[in-house]
């Protein structure tokens, strides 16, 4: 060995020195990335090496640790489990928190847009008893709350206060059976009573067996109950049963009764407007010649109210005059008008026999 | 001027001779010197690389490869320090000289100037080529240009003018 480097030293040395001084000029000039080109052949160089190297030491190194190395697996697997019961009802509370919030964002929303004064409510509790359907708000006198009050969402009508504490108050349920709510249906804008069965779904009494209703047609307030506004979504009829003067119709209401979470007690009842095109609909029915039933129709248009109306108009018409308007041709003289309403009325009272 | 054969005759004297190491130290520092300085007044005289032209010298009077190797190691860094480049190119370039120049030297009779001044050029020669290989692609990727027809003149060039320099330099040398 040693006559082998004393004899090739002269080239050994060349090699050292070449060998070298390439190492020292790559280490100090830069290729067009900015690396050392000395960086960039080594790396070139060792890239390969390194990937089978670390693939063999990261295999070797997972096998170990999966299939040999399972010391304190069965420890930190009950940790882990705690943790994930842990964070699954975490999660639970979270969602059920956001669930509240959005829900609570939805009713003051809507509390906004609706014409009657509200006071907003959180459910706190629900009736302790199967058979009656009661929620228990956190509003109570204190908050302006009193008996007799409509509470409302969003979605549709829920109940009245029945109850009221100093700072809370029990509402009782449209689902429940002593409950009954004044309703129109949207298609023939027959009134009717809402009543409670004790579950999820409600029923319509009142309704004659000759009007049309069908299923999927919605239900509003009337307003003639004095407790809920007119106009406030109720629910959607679920069945019609047919009977021999009344019709069995069953509504299913649009608030979620079971998973009420936050409410609006109406403190200063307003009517509201019905959905567009709803008393286009009466109107048309109030037609002799419209394809509608005509007994509906005149259901639907011979109140007194619509009487009254009518036999004013007539009578502003047949004066020439214009109401609302400062012509200084005076008020119009309704003493006329006295007779036809009378009339009217009177008809009204016979036509039923 | 000498004649042929009185050059032949100097030279073959002087490579009997030992070289000081202040001698080499003293050729190498006025040619470095020379080198920087000489263009500054005559601005084409730059195409000589009198650092070179010294090296081989040592190479060639030393005719021992592991001397010669370490002097154009020396001479070469510090040719390298007086540039903006990288230092090792001339470095590199000398030391592969001194290796072929010494071993050569070990089989031609260098009595002849023919024979000096054509390892000279081949010597100047290879140094450009290898020049041109470091400075392109291969380490530094400079722009760099394969000038054969310049190559070969500045190699005559630079063997005519060892031809002068080296025995001047042998008899110089001889005196001390």
């Amino acid at each position: 060995m040693q006559t082998l480097i004393t004899r090739n030293r002269n080239g050994i040395l060349l090699a050292i020195l070449v060998i070298g001084q390439v190492v020292a000029i790559a280490s100090q000039v830069q290729t067009s990335s900015g690396t050392s080109r000395f960086r960039y052949w080594s790396s070139t160089l060792l890239q390969p090496v390194q990937a089978i190297v670390q693939t063999t030491v990261r295999a070797v190194s997972s096998s170990w640790s999966r299939y040999v190395w399972l010391v304190d697996v069965r420890e930190e697997n009950q940790r882990l489990d705690s943790e994930a019961s842990r964070l699954r009802i975490e999660n639970h509370f979270l969602r059920q928190k956001l669930l509240r919030f959005q829900s609570r964002t939805d009713v003051e929303a809507y509390s906004e847009t609706i014409a009657s004064r509200t006071l907003g409510a959180r459910v706190i509790a629900r009736g302790p008893s199967r058979s009656t359907q009661e929620l228990v708000l956190d509003v109570g006198r204190r908050d302006g709350v009193r008996t007799g009050l409509a509470v409302i969402t969003p979605a549709g009508i829920v109940g009245k206060v029945e109850a009221v504490h100093g700072g809370a108050s029990m509402v009782l349920l449209i689902s429940d059976s002593e409950a009954g709510v004044g309703v129109i249906l949207e298609r023939s804008g027959e009134s009717g009573v809402l009543r409670g069965i004790g579950h999820a779904e409600c029923r319509v009494d009142y309704i004659g067996a000759q009007v049309n209703v069908e299923v999927g047609e919605a239900v509003y307030t009337s307003g003639l109950d004095g407790v809920f506004p007119g106009g406030l979504p109720v629910g959607q009829v679920s069945g019609v049963g047919s009977g021999v003067e009344m019709q069995s119709i069953a509504v299913k209401p649009f608030a979620p009764l079971d998973r009420l979470q936050d409410v609006l007690v109406v403190i200063e009842g307003e009517h509201e407007s019905l959905p567009d095109g709803f008393l286009t609909r009466m109107e048309r029915a109030d037609q002799p010649d419209s394809g509608s039933s005509p007994r509906v129709g005149s259901v639907m248009t011979e109140t007194d109210a619509d009487r009254i109306k009518q036999a004013y108009r007539r009578t502003v018409e047949a004066q020439g005059r214009k109401v609302g308007l400062l012509s200084g041709t005076g008020p119009p003289d309704f003493s006329d008008a006295v007779d036809p309403l009378r009339a009217s009325r009177g008809r009204g009272r016979d036509s039923p026999q | 001027m000498m004649s042929a054969p009185s050059v032949a005759k100097t030279l073959a004297f002087a490579r009997r001779r030992s070289i000081s190491p202040w001698f080499a130290f003293g050729l190498a520092a006025v040619a470095l010197g020379l080198q920087v300085f000489l263009p500054t007044l005559v601005p084409v005289l730059s195409a000589l690389n009198l650092p070179f032209l010294a090296a081989f010298y040592l190479v060639l009077a030393y005719r021992r490869v592991i001397p010669g190797m370490l002097a154009c190691l020396v001479i070469g860094w510090a040719q390298d320090g007086l540039t903006q480049g990288p230092v090792g190119v001339y470095g590199l370039v000398y030391v592969a000289l001194a290796y072929l120049g010494a071993t050569a030297s070990q089989l031609f009779k260098l009595e002849f100037a023919f024979v000096t001044g054509t390892f000279v050029a081949l010597a100047y020669w290879l140094h450009e080529l290898i020049v041109f290989t470091i400075r392109g692609d291969f380490l530094l990727g400079q722009p760099v240009q394969l000038e054969l027809g310049a190559w070969s003149a500045l190699a005559g060039l630079h063997a005519g003018l060892a031809l002068v320099i080296y025995p001047v330099l042998d008899r110089w040398k001889q005196e001390r």
